[in-house]
């Protein structure tokens, strides 16, 4: 086929016309955006990160967290409705690599940061299963060891991010759970509000109120959904006191169901997301239920009080 | 006794180096499949699953996939220059550095050195050995046909060229680091540029080390294995450029619905539908390449190999594209659809047709036979139907849980927890190990009945 003449028997211009050919596609999508103004913007929101984000930030890499958890919310509905605000190109400024993953074997969590206590994740790091059961996730128990504030300082230095001895003595002080988690509370942290769908009292109040009767499958949500923290009957547990505790006898439903609705900052996850309105408000119901219950009940035991969630709640 | 010649034994100690890493490669996998549904199978530090993920992926990518191409590739070079390696001993010394790379890559990522960037993971000083491997086989490669004794140049050392062009330009530039220490870096671009740089890598990286390879192969083996010659070597010009041209425009279709500006994402997907051109020029010169004789499926064990095998690169090569497609990327990415594509892709049409041309490579160095067909038939149809089962189950479970995703309450909020998404992928879980059980058992059939080949024709060639 080929004639003897033909580029096809001359092994330097082949070579070359094979390197220009792949050389097109290579300069046009992945070269020329490098010295694209819309490749890097940057929000004024978005901060290098810290020492012990950083040094959390190596261990998220190290463990390949990445493997199970994206961290990159699609403009889609689904997507911001169960994580919150889409990802924005310039909160990616700082991203070396980025870490937006391809499988989402978890949840993702580009919106994480805020969601949960510190203590929450460092419990749910050692044993997820603590408060999802069926969870595939595997144990981080072994982290539980001081965090390399050698490391931490190289990586700094070598990104040139400002940091001060005290950050570097702070990862000295603490854990590699602890570092990771200091990490994980900053995910989103650019996007101030970054949780999409909220619910306000004041438009559920009346609609929605009175409700008396909680239905069977309130309490297999409780279950699934309330019990990891607060226990199967609100008795409490390590990590939430008891729901006597942190509902008052007198609280108003609303605020209790918007509460559960938008979660608490630092506290309790939001969970307008995942369930009805209707479940949000029987889950109220029945969690004031519960907590009326222990106060009765248990006017003996002095339980230590770790936190009183909707204080805290309230105050931030 | 006569001695098999020194390219021989060359390409051999590739073969064997490549399936040591990966009957390690598989078991690995087959862990971490336990690892999804079981997670008690995770071991301490060094056997979790985001550890070993990695590790299961590069030793058979790099371990298994450049290891067998390497020596596959050897075989087919001296077959179509007709004449010897250019340079034995460089071959020889690249088979050790080629397994001390592989074994101290995969002790780093056991170690947690990783640049977190996929099929680019092994860290900077790993990368190094990776640059050297593949500079000393260019060097082989380019010179041993820059001096070949035949003036006309096949396709298939075309797409050997284009693979060793192709993968240094990509694994240098990806692998471009901020150097914190020995064991760790960060990757020198940031942001959307990372991930377009990454994506832009990690699509090529399939293209041009399970593609463009075993296209290489294909073109050379079929036609060998069936007598037959290639149906239209003008298709497969048109199909080779083409194919080469727009494979590098297309990384971007695995941000679809990410930051990277729109008109990057469109520009890829656009490319991306174009691709099945080329692909299936390679498939329709493969078919009518049987056609005048379709008996050869059932009279030359090979031919099936080969005919399922770009069959499969047929279908992966329609699915990848509807996958770039933003309304199917809405549904299936980031859910398991994604390693079922993989999977067809890697446990067909690259194995089919790589353990078929070690089976040819091997009776024709050892002037024998094969040692069993009716083994090596065993072995198709093991991997064949653990592949299947593999790949389905997975496309299954995909689209389950990416329409669990997004299924609503009549008020707007989201029906399901994410837990009660992700306990719906176990029993298919459970499925996808049982699969890639048989296939490994398939896989071991092949170890046997290829090693069996060997020790045959050194028995006939001793008794002469």
């Amino acid at each position: 086929m080929s004639k003897d003449n033909s580029i096809y028997s001359k092994i330097i211009p082949l070579v070359i016309a094979m390197t220009v050919v792949v050389l097109v596609g290579t300069v046009i999508t992945m070269a020329m955006p490098l010295l694209r103004d819309d490749m890097h913007p940057k929000l004024a929101s978005t901060k290098e990160y810290t020492a012990i984000e950083l040094e959390g930030r190596n261990i998220y890499q190290r463990e390949g967290c990445v493997n199970c958890h994206s961290q990159m919310v699609r403009p889609l509905t689904a997507d911001v409705v169960r994580y919150g605000d889409y990802t924005k190109a310039g909160e990616e400024f700082y991203e070396r690599p980025f870490l937006w993953g391809s499988k989402r074997t978890g949840p993702d969590l580009a919106r994480t940061g805020g969601r949960y206590s510190d203590e929450w994740q460092i419990m749910h790091l050692k044993k997820p299963q603590t408060f999802f059961p069926k969870s595939n996730m595997p144990s981080y128990a072994f982290l539980d060891r001081p965090a390399d504030a050698v490391d931490a300082e190289k990586s700094m230095k070598a990104l040139s991010y400002p940091y001060t001895q005290e950050d570097i003595d702070q990862v000295a002080n603490s854990t590699e759970l602890e570092a990771l988690t200091a990490y994980l509370q900053s995910l989103g942290s650019d996007i101030p509000d970054n949780q999409y769908v909220k619910v306000d009292y004041l438009d559920y109040e009346n609609t929605m109120a009175p409700m008396s009767t909680v239905s069977p499958e309130t309490k297999v949500a409780f279950v699934d959904n309330c019990a990891g923290c607060h226990g199967t009957a609100g008795e409490g547990t390590d990590i939430a006191a008891p729901l006597s505790d942190v509902i008052p006898a007198d609280i108003i439903d609303g605020n209790l169901f918007v509460s559960i609705a938008n979660g608490i900052p630092y506290t309790m996850p939001s969970h307008i997301g995942i369930m009805t309105k209707r479940r949000m408000w029987e889950l109220a119901l029945y969690a004031k239920e519960l907590a009326n219950k222990n106060r009765t009940a248990t006017k003996t035991t002095t339980t230590n009080r770790k936190m009183s969630a909707v204080d805290s709640g309230v105050n931030k | 006794m006569k001695e098999i010649s020194i390219d021989s034994k060359i390409v051999m100690g590739y073969i064997y180096s490549s399936l040591f890493w990966g009957v390690i490669g598989l078991l690995l996998g087959l862990l971490i499949s336990v690892q999804m549904w079981a997670p008690a199978f995770n071991f301490g530090e060094f056997f979790t699953f985001g550890r070993l993920r990695t590790v299961h992926t590069n030793v058979l990518a790099y371990g298994l996939g450049i290891g067998a191409e390497m020596g596959v590739f050897y075989y087919i070079i001296t077959k179509l220059t007709k004449r010897s390696l250019i340079f034995p001993k460089l071959a020889i010394a690249n088979l050790i550095i080629f397994n001390i790379g592989i074994l101290a890559g995969t002790i780093t990522l056991f170690m947690g050195y990783t640049q977190s960037l996929e099929y680019a993971e092994f860290e900077w000083p790993i990368d190094i050995g990776v640059v050297i491997i593949w500079v000393l086989f260019a060097v082989n490669v380019i010179g041993t046909i820059a001096t070949r004794k035949e003036k006309h140049m096949y396709v298939s050392l075309w797409y050997i060229l284009v693979t060793v062009v192709a993968v240094a330009i990509l694994y240098i530039v990806n692998n471009l680091p901020v150097v914190v220490s020995l064991t760790k870096s960060y990757h020198i671009f940031s942001g959307l540029n990372s991930a377009n740089v990454q994506w832009w890598y990690g699509h090529n990286a399939v293209g041009f080390l399970f593609t463009t390879p075993i296209l290489a192969m294909f073109y050379y083996f079929l036609p060998k294995s069936t007598n037959m010659p290639i149906y239209s070597h003008r298709l497969s010009i048109i199909s080779f450029w083409s194919l080469v041209f727009m494979y590098l425009w297309t990384g971007a279709h695995h941000l679809v619905y990410s930051p990277v500006p729109d008109w990057l994402q469109t520009l890829s997907i656009v490319f991306t539908i174009a691709l099945i051109a080329p692909s299936w020029g390679s498939v329709v010169n493969g078919y009518m390449t049987v056609q005048p004789d379709w008996s050869k499926m059932n009279s030359q064990y090979l031919t099936k190999f080969f005919i399922l095998g770009i069959t499969f690169y047929g279908l992966q090569t329609l699915q990848g594209p509807s996958q770039g497609i933003r309304a199917i990327s809405s549904l299936i990415h980031f859910t398991d659809w994604v390693p079922g594509h993989v999977h067809m892709g890697t446990m067909g049409w690259v194995v089919l047709v790589t353990t078929a041309s070690m089976y040819y490579i091997v009776t024709k160095i050892y002037n024998t036979t094969i040692y069993s067909e009716k083994l090596a038939n065993t072995h198709f149809w093991l991997v064949l139907v653990g592949q299947v089962v593999f790949s389905i189950t997975m496309w299954i479970t995909g689209i389950r849980q990416g329409a669990m995703w997004k299924s609503y309450n009549d008020d707007g909020t989201l029906m399901y927890t994410f837990m009660e998404t992700l306990v719906g992928n176990y029993p298919y879980w459970q499925m996808r190990t049982v699969a890639g059980a048989v296939f490994i058992v398939g896989m071991l059939f092949f170890l046997f009945t290829l090693i069996m080949t060997v020790v045959k024709g050194k028995r006939e060639q001793s008794s002469k």
